[in-house]
């Protein structure tokens, strides 16, 4: 996008991701004022969101190379996040998931 | 029973170890939000105010691709929505607070400031909540806010040969497996990744919250349908 306008639309954004935010934040802690507990079929909803969200964010970066999908040993994220992904799945710890990954991605960028 | 400067210390000795990682993810982001458009000025505001990693890599990357902007903050705000589990489990140790306190206190929660305090009050009823919980949240928004400062200042300055951008899945990586609870959780999450490549090129950037939301979908019919 480009323009003018464009650094009133990111403040337009964030201010309206703040807001939205800060009521998904809130909603419990204020909600449990009037009633006592989630409804059974909200909860199960709430608990696959994170999953979902999180694979949607992840795996594009990986598997696609400048706007399309690459699955060849030329995509070095894709081994690179290949190796992290079995850190991760074993520690569920960010930092060595970080410093595996991208130490595979730094050996394969610079000494292949 | 502690004061309430105690309790806020309590808190701060808890999360310090944690920060190291913590602002090393606010590096990665202040990076990412320069390669994505954001000015540095526009970048700490967002860390300022949003204060939640996932919710700011949507928005700086969805802006990158040039999506519209309702579609920015409604995906924003689906990745945003593991916040409000959060809400629900600490909801019963906050509901006597006064609502002007439990305003304040909401800002500041995130998986980290949740769990320590969860744990913490579990463990010691003699500890003031509000003062830990806060002893928690404002050194991670200070580390956050400053993180994001060197990070976007200074992002100029990093060769894009080291591929920086990549700490961000890395990042979620970690976090995904920590959110896979059971079958149902981790069949959201095989959905929603095959739903990200079919769904990648759909246009106005609704590819992410398209893959989110038939992820969820996907998990839930797989409960009803295999788990009774």
């Amino acid at each position: 996008m480009i323009g003018p306008t464009d650094g009133g639309l990111r403040w337009l954004i964030v201010v309206a991701v703040t807001v939205g935010l800060f009521a998904v934040r809130l909603s419990f802690m204020q909600l449990f004022q009037w009633a006592d507990d989630i409804p059974d079929e909200v909860d199960r909803l709430l608990r696959l969101v994170p999953p979902a969200v999180l694979a949607a964010l992840v795996v594009p970066d990986v598997v696609f190379m400048d706007g399309s999908l690459a699955l060849s040993p030329a995509n070095h994220r894709l081994l690179a996040g290949a190796i992290a992904v079995v850190v991760a799945w074993y520690t569920e710890d960010i930092l060595r998931t970080l410093l595996v990954g991208m130490g595979v991605l730094w050996i394969l960028t610079f000494l292949a | 029973m502690g004061s309430a400067r105690s309790d806020f210390l309590a808190g701060f000795r808890d999360v310090a170890p944690a920060l190291p990682a913590f602002g090393s993810f606010g590096i990665v982001f202040g990076i990412a939000a320069v390669e994505a458009g954001f000015p540095p000025v526009d970048a700490v505001a967002m860390s300022t105010m949003v204060f939640a990693g996932t919710v700011q890599f949507a928005v700086v990357e969805l802006w990158a691709q040039d999506a519209l902007p309702v579609v920015i903050v409604l995906t924003a705000l689906v990745v945003g929505l593991r916040y409000s589990m959060y809400s629900a489990s600490i909801a019963p140790y906050f509901e006597r607070l006064s609502t002007r306190w439990r305003w304040l206190l909401s800002f500041f929660l995130l998986e980290v400031t949740y769990a320590l305090t969860v744990a913490r009050l579990n463990a010691d009823e003699a500890v003031s909540g509000r003062w830990y919980y806060l002893g928690v949240g404002v050194p991670l928004w200070s580390a956050w806010i400053l993180t994001t400062a060197v990070g976007s200042v200074y992002a100029v300055d990093v060769p894009p040969e080291l591929g920086l951008g990549f700490a961000v899945p890395l990042i979620f990586m970690a976090l995904l497996f920590s959110t896979v609870e059971d079958r149902w959780t981790a069949a959201a999450g095989a959905v929603a990744a095959v739903g990200s490549v079919g769904f990648f090129d759909l246009p106005f950037g609704l590819g992410l919250i398209v893959a989110a939301l038939v992820g969820v979908a996907g998990g839930r019919i797989a409960e009803a349908v295999v788990g009774r």
